[in-house]
């Protein structure tokens, strides 16, 4: 299942949401089962404390109601007087009776009802041991029996009836919980007492110990018992368990309170962050994807956002890079040298153009100011200028072309120069090339002219050498023969010369036109006594070029190498594959030429020779530049010279 | 962002401080000032218990029926509102019964009398009507009243109880105490009383006709209204009155026998208290008041010059010179 990050992000946040969560209810699991059981603990201990105050509270009562029999006796009061104070002081006691020794009924007093329930005669268990009876309201009351002495004497015996509840009240009279029911029972379970005034009705409860549903409250409790030594007491306690676990509960309101409003805030808060965050992510990748499909058509396939917006950007930045090369490969490779400007008038770039036509070096233009190349500041204006003299390395004249940019808010002035002294250059060599093209024309004609007459004379030559019997006749009628073949040939060559050049380049095989370059100018060289030789290592390797265009090149470097030949030397001619290009050396052993004069031999007209034109080293390398090439010439004084003319493999 | 930190960091200290002591409301429901006793020990009685955020809401009748019908509609109609309903007698209990039919919030009576004769609970030990309280036991008492009349005014032979026989409740008491007089030689005569007027002529007038003392049954007529008027007419005509609540002999009632009114609503409070812990009112049974106490104000006895028996103040419990 493939999830987006913000589904992945808001997943986590659930998760560490849920942890708490969960570790709250096993906290509060935790808690509720220690503070049951430490309630459970406490409530037994308190149980056995108030089982063991019964007996004690109820010898209190006993000695209590003595004390004050003895005091009223002693004021003079009669028995249904001391009764009467007696239940009005005693907590609990609301009715006596005063029995004679013998144990027939005297007197009587009561709080409640004008006629009590007391016995004409004297129950003799009630003396032995208090006994349980039940009010006119069928509560419980203990009766109990105190003897009166005087000197020894018994005087009578007072009966009195205590309202268990009343009487309970003062034993459990500091509950530790005001929730808390106290219950005094025998020891079947029947409720004896409460720890209020309420009516019960004889009931008898199950003596249990745990959390149960109470038979007395109907709620659920924190139940305990004890038994008292003699076993007739049983106090059992029985606590709400809401009571119990109300700290807990408080505890949990105000966690689950204070967690909710955390999570709540925190919530709202991530919400907050998560869209600060998100939507702008979004909309970037919704924008940069969308341009994406639109523009590259390359759809972007990812897991979440940041994945989209990484591929995303990866492929701008590819079609960025892509495009960026092409621009530069425009830039530099533009016929045209261009000089970009800032805003300021300063170069800040220039292309190979520029740096080539003119001889310079990156650095020695980046950072002139227009002012130092054109003698003022050009308007921030589209311009041209047909003829304008530029000084970059040395004065120059050319073409100008000032175009203004604004890319991004910023201006850019862009300079296109065309160098104007190759055109005057071209414009000479033209003028010479239709002088010579003339000429050639002129030749051809003469040659085609003169091609039938030599046929005639060979002709007859050569019927005359067949004919004639004379030897000398003969010899001279062969001489004839032999150097009109020879004019022939001439013609021939001038003939061909004279044919119209195929304008389209071909693949050629350069050590075949090396050898017609050396074939033809084998006799010149003869002449004057030098010697050519030519080395080859292709292995068949073919040139794609203008095949005249190569062999005018070598023809033209051929010769200047005879020419600057001392007799007797050897010009030699090398054809090498280097590095996957192919490589012709003319070297030859003349004088050589100063370092500094290698330059000017390529310009036209430049020339050391008594009839030389001064084109043929500008032509050649001309040729060698159109059709791809490089050549180089590597001379100094007195070493020869080595021209080099590299192509690359077709 | 800041405003979002401060806000979460307060919305979490809120949430810290949130928790608070639950405030209970009760609706006190009585039939006039008289029951004022009996609220201040029911308030007095929470207050110790620990609940001190009691809202309580009055609804006093002003002693006229018609008047408390009304405030027992209107406490029936928002009678969910409240977490308890507190009344001062079986009369007001008995009112919010009617209106309700069987109340669903909690009844507690901070201090009735003649519970089952009213129809307020078949069994005082398992309330079965939504009802509980305190049981004054006012009407099982008077026998014991005219006993105690009799030995502290040996010679009065003829008495008038007041009572309104509108209620089956208060014709008990009366039943009771005409039952009682026989058997202690008083002759106990009920008279009915429409208002004061009525009230001023029969006991100036009663005298005459042999009547020479007053008993005050458990009648929420008299014992909220007409007894401070009786007190106040019976002073000046010389007529010794004994109450129901020791409370009234401050108040300038000779001899009073019973338990206070005070000490019945704060033993009410500790019925409220388990009800509004969870208990249900089924397990939260009637409970009969503390012990009564016999109450003499010698001062108003010297005040009326009647004659008694100086003897029996001995057996008071209270006596006020």
């Amino acid at each position: 299942m493939r999830l987006s990050l913000k589904a992945r992000i808001v997943l986590l946040l659930m998760v560490l949401t849920a942890i708490p969560t969960l570790l709250y209810f096993y906290h509060n699991s935790a808690m509720r089962k220690e503070i049951l059981q430490s309630r459970q603990r406490f409530n037994q201990l308190y149980a056995s404390s108030v089982v063991s105050r019964v007996e004690l509270f109820l010898e209190r009562v006993l000695s209590e109601t003595e004390s004050l029999i003895y005091l009223y006796r002693n004021l003079g009061f009669s028995e249904e007087q001391i009764i009467w104070r007696i239940t009005g002081q005693v907590k609990g006691i609301f009715e006596g009776a005063f029995y004679s020794p013998e144990g027939v009924l005297l007197s009587f007093a009561s709080r409640e009802s004008v006629k009590p329930s007391f016995e004409r005669f004297l129950d003799p268990d009630v003396l032995k041991l208090p006994q349980i009876g039940y009010s006119q309201y069928r509560e419980p009351f203990l009766r109990f029996a105190l003897e009166e002495r005087d000197r020894g004497m018994v005087r009578g015996i007072y009966v009195f009836s205590l309202d268990l509840s009343l009487f309970w009240q003062s034993v459990v009279s500091a509950k530790p919980s005001p929730a808390m029911e106290v219950f005094l029972t025998n020891s079947e379970g029947e409720i004896l007492a409460f720890s209020d005034m309420r009516f019960s009705s004889r009931r008898k409860i199950p003596l249990r110990i745990g959390t149960y549903r109470s038979s007395i409250t109907g709620t659920d409790v924190v139940g305990v018992f004890s038994k008292s030594e003699d076993g007739r007491w049983v106090v059992v306690v029985e606590e709400p368990l809401s009571s119990v676990l109300e700290p807990l509960q408080s505890f949990q309101r105000k966690a689950l309170l204070a967690g909710s409003a955390f999570m709540l805030s925190g919530g709202v808060f991530a919400i907050l962050v998560f869209l600060r965050i998100f939507r702008p992510l979004e909309n970037l990748r919704d924008f940069i994807v969308s341009w994406e499909e639109e523009n590259i058509r390359k759809r972007v396939k990812a897991s979440d956002e940041v994945e989209e917006l990484s591929q995303a950007f990866g492929n701008l930045i590819r079609r960025l890079e892509e495009e960026r090369k092409l621009y530069s490969a425009l830039f530099e490779n533009t016929l045209d040298g261009v000089i970009l400007f800032n805003s300021e008038r300063r170069v800040i770039d220039v292309n190979r153009t520029v740096l080539e036509q003119f001889n310079l070096k990156r650095e020695e233009l980046i950072g002139r100011s227009m002012a130092d190349l054109v003698g003022e500041n050009l308007p921030f204006t589209s311009l041209f200028f047909s003829e304008r003299k530029i000084k970059l390395k040395e004065e120059i004249y050319c073409q100008l072309r000032q175009e203004v940019l604004n890319i991004e808010g910023n201006l850019y002035l862009l300079w296109r120069l065309r160098d104007l002294s190759q055109e005057k250059e071209l414009k000479v060599l033209l003028e010479h090339t239709a002088k010579l093209s003339l000429a050639g024309e002129i030749a051809c004609s003469i040659a085609h002219q003169i091609n039938n007459p030599l046929a005639s004379i060979m002709g007859y030559a050569e019927s005359l050498e067949m004919t004639c019997e004379d030897e000398n006749i003969k010899r001279k009628a062969r001489v004839i023969i032999k150097q009109a073949r020879k004019c022939a040939e001439t013609v021939r060559k001038l003939l061909e010369i004279g044919k119209p050049i195929e304008g389209k380049p071909q693949y050629i095989n350069p050590e075949e036109v090396t050898v017609d370059a050396v074939t033809m100018l084998s006799p010149k060289a003869k002449k004057k006594g030098v010697s050519i030789s030519f080395k080859s290592n292709l292995n068949g390797s073919r040139l794609y070029a203008f095949p005249w265009q190569i062999e005018q090149v070598l023809v033209n470097l051929i010769d200047n190498a005879i020419d600057a030949s001392p007799e007797g030397e050897v010009v030699e001619v090398t054809l090498t594959e280097e590095k996957g290009k192919i490589v012709w050396r003319i070297r030859d052993k003349g004088p050589g030429i100063p370092e500094e004069e290698i330059e000017k031999i390529f310009k036209p007209f430049y020339t050391t020779k008594d009839h030389g034109t001064g084109l043929g080293l500008p032509l050649a390398r001309r040729f060698v530049k159109n059709m791809g090439g490089d050549l180089k010439v590597k001379s100094s004084k007195g070493a020869g010279t080595t021209v080099e003319v590299v192509f690359g493999k077709a | 962002m800041r405003i979002l930190i401060v806000a979460f960091a307060l919305l979490f200290l809120m949430g810290c401080r949130a928790e608070k002591e639950r405030e209970v409301k009760i609706a006190v429901f009585i039939s006039g000032e008289g029951r004022m006793e009996k609220v201040k020990g029911f308030m007095d009685g929470l207050k110790d218990l620990g609940l001190s955020k009691v809202d309580y809401v009055f609804f006093e009748g002003n002693n006229t029926l018609s008047r408390m019908r009304e405030l027992a509609q209107e406490i029936a109609i928002n009678q969910e509102d409240y977490d308890l309903i507190v009344v001062g007698g079986s009369l007001e209990a008995y009112m919010i019964k009617e209106a309700t039919g069987r109340p669903k919030t909690p009844v507690v009576i901070l201090g009735g009398t003649s519970i089952r004769e009213w129809g307020l609970t078949k069994d005082l030990a398992k309330p079965s009507e939504n009802i509980t309280g305190v049981d004054n036991l006012n009407a099982e008492l008077m026998e014991k009243r005219v006993e105690l009349f009799k030995r502290m005014f040996p010679s009065v032979n003829k008495v008038i109880v007041f009572c309104n026989p509108q209620f089956e409740a208060s014709k008990n008491a009366t039943r009771i105490t005409i039952r009682a007089g026989k058997r202690f030689g008083v002759k106990v005569v009920p008279v009915n009383v429409k208002d004061v007027k009525e009230l001023e002529y029969i006991i100036s007038h009663m005298r005459e006709d042999g009547f020479e003392a007053i008993i005050i049954t458990p009648c929420f007529y008299t014992e909220n209204f007409l007894t401070s008027y009786i007190l106040h007419y019976a002073n000046f005509y010389q007529i010794p009155v004994f109450c129901h609540s020791p409370g009234l002999v401050k108040k300038g009632c000779h001899v009073a026998y019973g338990t206070s009114g005070y000490e019945q609503g704060y033993q009410a409070s500790h019925i409220a208290y388990k009800i509004l812990n969870g208990t249900p009112v089924e397990f939260v049974p009637f409970e009969r008041a503390y012990y009564p106490r016999l109450a003499v104000n010698e001062s108003a006895l010297a005040e009326i010059e009647v004659e008694y028996n100086g003897n029996f103040v001995t057996y008071a419990d209270e006596v006020v010179r």
